[in-house]
């Protein structure tokens, strides 16, 4: 399993003939994809804010409380990244930029960041970009060069300032970024591991899934192989980057999965709330009690389903989508 | 005739749209609600060539307000999605305008979104940005910082997210910005723009209601005042009207 132990890309081993010399599947089980998922690593989570994120994948890496984690993302991250630090298992971020938007700050972030128990690092979106680009393309470096009068390159890690051979200014290099494990969250993928998903961050996902190490996908569901063969044109990640799959239906809750269900911004809020009691030290059993009825105690994603509304509130969401 | 009071925040994204010219590009990043209303505005009123762009998708025509590109919905009704690659160009390249608001500006227009105190330690850690680069590389920016207080408009910012005028003329060269930069500073109480020569922030109108004085006295460093500061001109009944029944029916902005 996995890439190379350097961080030189390569395609990962992610197919062998099965002993009936038939192609294998890379259909797995929640607790199989969660147990590569290992305590200090660089995790890498797709989609972006409230946007095709693998939210229940991370409810499982909270559930077993996999810590010490260095956390990277899309350019832009709210809910997840907030619930990850807030059950205490993030040692630094790589993210552009957290928030709830509307809803405001947030909380948990804020709140370990100030009392320094988690390192967020300054660093932006061409960083980001540029960093997955240059894991992706097997290069040492990508160049950025449209940073300027910014503090971040002060003291943004990743990148170094250096004179190119052409043109006339110095520009920065940023590093290859290479997650140990990438998690994804798409609407559609064969038994093989053929995704399509949709939704404005697809392509931060493409670029996700050939930088990392591990790529693991929860969709909301598995369809045929016929299925991907009819339309070719609509695979945004084909099964040579993925290595195993699992079926969560609506397992971007409470984030969108676009094409079928939209975020459950009521749910957001909610959690905002909780976070936010906890922040300012008003009631912190809030937050604990949100941890344990949607993340610890619930034994299956229908219990979760239930939990957070049920068939009435997946339908609103649903419908919320179909009529956008 | 209806009545032409307005929130604050309509009376923002209406003076910002009244700046966008058409057939230009531009974009708005996350947590962007006036400035995205401020853009369709312009679109339904009198920049129909003007075209969304360069942050991944083109062209939307979302069916209510919302606050964020980041947000799918706000992509109903696009005419191309973009990916990553096409963002980086588009960074780099630049557009006519971008936008940005500010947990403190500056009087050079300097916008700080990252954090208060250290960068080791800080006491506020803000919510900082994903591309500190758009306005930079584009023409020109506005700033629509969402409270006008000494706490927003300060003397120096204590981290610079995204450089305005840095601190004048002769810095702003030597580190390669070559754009207008900030273009407007519309707030709440007032329009501010900046003076060619210095670069500092000046005082443009101020919004029906408000005075110099207590602008003056919500800034916490010395505003450039000239000798006449009119009333910000006060949003047409057109004006209004599209806003509120096409570009934001549900009232997003009235809810702040």
């Amino acid at each position: 399993m996995g890439r190379s132990q350097t961080d030189k890309p390569q395609f990962p081993d992610t197919g062998s003939l099965g002993k009936a010399n038939k192609r294998s599947t890379k259909i797995a089980s929640v607790d199989e994809v969660v147990s590569l998922i290992k305590p200090g690593c660089k995790l890498g989570l797709g989609g972006a804010l409230h946007e095709s994120r693998p939210i229940a994948l991370l409810r499982e890496v909270v559930k077993r409380r996999i810590g010490d984690l260095s956390l990277y993302s899309g350019p832009v991250a709210g809910y997840d990244v907030d619930l990850l630090i807030g059950a205490g298992l993030v040692k630094e971020t790589f993210i552009p930029a957290i928030t709830f938007e509307s809803h405001g700050l947030a909380p948990n972030f804020r709140q370990a960041v100030e009392g320094g128990l988690v390192k967020a690092h300054i660093l932006d979106v061409l960083t980001v970009v540029g960093g997955l680009m240059a894991a992706g393309l097997g290069l040492p470096f990508f160049p950025i060069a449209a940073l300027k009068g910014t503090d971040e390159v002060k003291y943004n890690p990743l990148i170094k300032k250096f004179t190119p051979p052409f043109g006339d200014e110095d520009i920065y290099a940023v590093q290859p970024i290479v997650p140990d494990v990438v998690l994804l969250h798409a609407a559609e993928s064969d038994p093989f591991g053929n995704i399509r998903n949709y939704g404005a961050f697809r392509s931060v996902d493409q670029l996700l899934a050939k930088a990392g190490k591990t790529v693991i996908v929860s969709v909301d569901k598995i369809v045929s192989p016929e299925t991907i063969m009819q339309d070719p044109y609509r695979t945004t990640i084909p099964c040579v980057y993925i290595h195993k799959v699992v079926e969560i239906p609506y397992g971007a809750h409470p984030t969108a999965s676009p094409s079928i269900y939209s975020m459950d911004d009521d749910h957001i809020a909610d959690y905002w709330q909780a976070a936010e009691l906890k922040r300012t030290g008003r009631n912190p059993e809030v937050f604990k009690d949100y941890l344990r009825r949607y993340v610890d105690e619930p034994d299956s994603i229908y219990r979760y389903l239930e939990l957070v509304g049920g068939m009435r509130k997946l339908v609103e969401l649903e419908k919320e989508e179909r009529q956008l | 005739m209806t009545s032409l009071a307005c929130k604050p925040v309509e009376l923002m994204a209406i003076v910002l749209a009244r700046d966008i010219g058409d057939g230009e590009k531009g974009a708005a990043g996350i947590a962007a609600a006036v400035p995205n209303a401020a853009m369709f505005l312009a679109r339904r009123l009198h920049a129909p060539n003007f075209s969304i762009c360069g942050e991944l998708v083109v062209n939307p025509k979302p069916k209510r307000l919302y606050a964020s590109v980041s947000d799918h919905r706000y992509h109903y009704g696009a005419e191309a999605e973009e990916g990553f690659l096409e963002l980086f160009g588009s960074s780099h390249k630049g557009l006519d305008f971008w936008f940005h608001s500010g947990i403190q500006i500056d009087k050079y227009g300097n916008v700080n979104l990252h954090l208060l105190g250290s960068v080791e330690r800080p006491t506020f850690r803000g919510p900082a940005l994903a591309n500190v680069s758009f306005a930079v590389t584009s023409t020109r920016f506005y700033l629509y910082p969402m409270v006008h207080n000494r706490r927003v408009f300060v003397d120096k910012v204590d981290f610079i997210s995204v450089p305005g005028n840095l601190q004048g003329p002769e810095s702003k060269a030597m580190a390669g910005l070559r754009n207008e930069g900030p273009r407007l500073c519309v707030s709440p109480l007032a329009v501010m723009d900046f003076d060619p020569v210095t670069l500092r922030m000046r005082l443009r109108s101020v919004h029906a209601g408000h005075t110099v004085d207590e602008v003056l006295a919500n800034t916490g460093f010395d505003l450039i005042v000239p000798e006449r500061v009119p009333i910000t001109e006060p949003p047409t009944e057109e004006e209004l009207r599209v806003l509120r029944e096409e570009v934001d029916p549900d009232g997003l902005l009235r809810s702040y």
